[in-house]
């Protein structure tokens, strides 16, 4: 009996131990783990503005300054779900908002930027996805990005949708993105994402936002 | 097996060749499939593992005599979950990209059957000093696996090593050595290859 009583005590006590240390580490670094998330958030959103570019690299230490300095949240009248950003002092429409949506596997999750005047997207970024590497995974490739780069979305096809994937290479309209070959099922749920994205800030837009 | 205790150096020096954990033993295969198509991620991977072995076993071996033997294993468990965890953290703060691209596999870590097998098999039974060498032995023979399988799967799969362009970008990417099924055929021509040297050396 007292036996048994000794086992119980000495795993409650090395339990007690080990998560006293796990949680007193998880304590120290939290700040820092917050940060570095925020971090590579506002460096996404910076670079789908154009601010970032592999020529003028940024530090880590200088993006949370230069994320307040050179951009502002914009509230659409009526909406509070859409996380969106526009640059400081800009005569350009140029917004930045977050999409997330089922993937072939994952949730995609990322940003676009349009220009709201033209009417066009002007980048794409994937802050998660759990794509098949190789295939799906391709998508968070710079060449498949500058795809949507340009594409028009000002109004909807026939088929109800402001762009459709294609098979890869057979793009022949300002509608129509290539998508990966190999990667059916990725390229039709990221044009469900991306049309759904875009259908809810076309539509938040028309309403006029109200800063 | 070897029958007597097996200290010192020699517990090292057997894990890299003689009973090497992934080789010999067919252990932490799951891991072996799943990050060695970067090389970065499988370098990260191997360090991750080789501080758990060792932090693992030492804590393992300095507690073996009074670990109380019928939860010895949760014991185990509980221990080397919490140095994972650890490195967890420490990535994500200090490391955050190869964290999200190593995703699920760090807390993985915790079932690699390499570190139980070894805190099982080695630490509770054997000195500190002994158990630390046996875990660094562990955790190299592992990385010596591991690293040549990311080693040809990246730039066949990429055309990138340690993500630097090597191969010139109009060769054909092998999409195969990306996803998981070529680390099977990787891995298991790489053991062919070292069994076959293996018995070779033997029968001499």
């Amino acid at each position: 009996m007292s036996e048994k009583i000794k086992t119980l005590l000495f795993t409650i006590a090395v339990t007690a131990l080990f998560t006293l240390l796990v949680s007193g580490i998880n304590a120290a670094l939290k700040d820092r783990i917050e940060l570095n998330r925020s971090v590579a958030r506002q460096r996404v959103i910076l670079g789908l503005f154009g601010l970032i570019t592999a020529d003028r690299p940024i530090a880590d230490s200088e993006i949370p300054a230069m994320f307040a300095n050179q951009t502002e949240p914009v509230k659409f009248a009526g909406d509070v779900t859409l996380e969106c950003y526009r640059r400081k002092n800009s005569a350009e429409k140029v917004f930045v908002f977050a999409f997330s949506g089922q993937g072939f596997w994952d949730n995609i999750v990322g940003f676009l930027a349009v220009d709201a005047q033209s009417m066009q997207i002007k980048g794409i970024e994937f802050t998660k996805h759990g794509e098949t590497p190789g295939l799906g995974g391709r998508i968070s490739e710079p060449e498949f990005k500058l795809r949507f780069k340009d594409k028009s979305f000002a109004a909807k096809r026939p088929d109800g949708l402001y762009l459709r994937m294609v098979a890869e290479g057979t793009v022949t309209r300002a509608d129509e993105v290539d998508g990966i070959t190999g990667a059916t099922g990725t390229s039709s749920s990221l044009e469900k994402i991306v049309n759904r994205s875009l259908a809810h800030f076309a539509s938040l837009n028309q309403g006029g936002n109200s800063n | 097996m070897n029958t007597g205790p097996v200290k010192g150096f020699a517990a090292l020096k057997r894990m890299l060749w003689e009973e090497n954990p992934v080789i010999g033993q067919i252990l932490g295969i799951c891991s072996a499939l799943a990050v060695t198509n970067l090389v970065k991620n499988t370098l990260v991977m191997c360090l991750g593992l080789i501080f758990t072995l060792v932090m693992s076993c030492f804590t393992v071996s300095l507690m073996r005599n009074v670990i109380p033997r019928r939860v010895r294993m949760i014991i185990q468990v509980l221990i080397i979950a919490a140095y994972v965890i650890f490195i967890k953290i420490v990535l994500d703060a200090f490391l955050p990209e190869i964290s999200n691209e190593l995703g699920p596999y760090v807390g993985l870590i915790i079932t690699n059957c390499i570190v139980m097998g070894r805190t099982e098999g080695y630490a509770m039974a054997n000195k500190p000093v002994d158990s630390i060498l046996d875990g660094i032995g562990a955790g190299i023979g592992y990385s010596l696996v591991l690293l040549p399988i990311a080693m040809i799967r990246e730039p066949l799969g990429l055309g990138t090593f340690f993500g630097m362009q090597v191969i010139p970008a109009d060769w054909t990417k092998w999409n195969m050595m990306v996803i998981a099924p070529s680390g099977f055929f990787a891995l298991a021509t790489y053991i062919w290859i070292v069994r076959a040297l293996k018995s070779g050396r033997e029968k001499r």
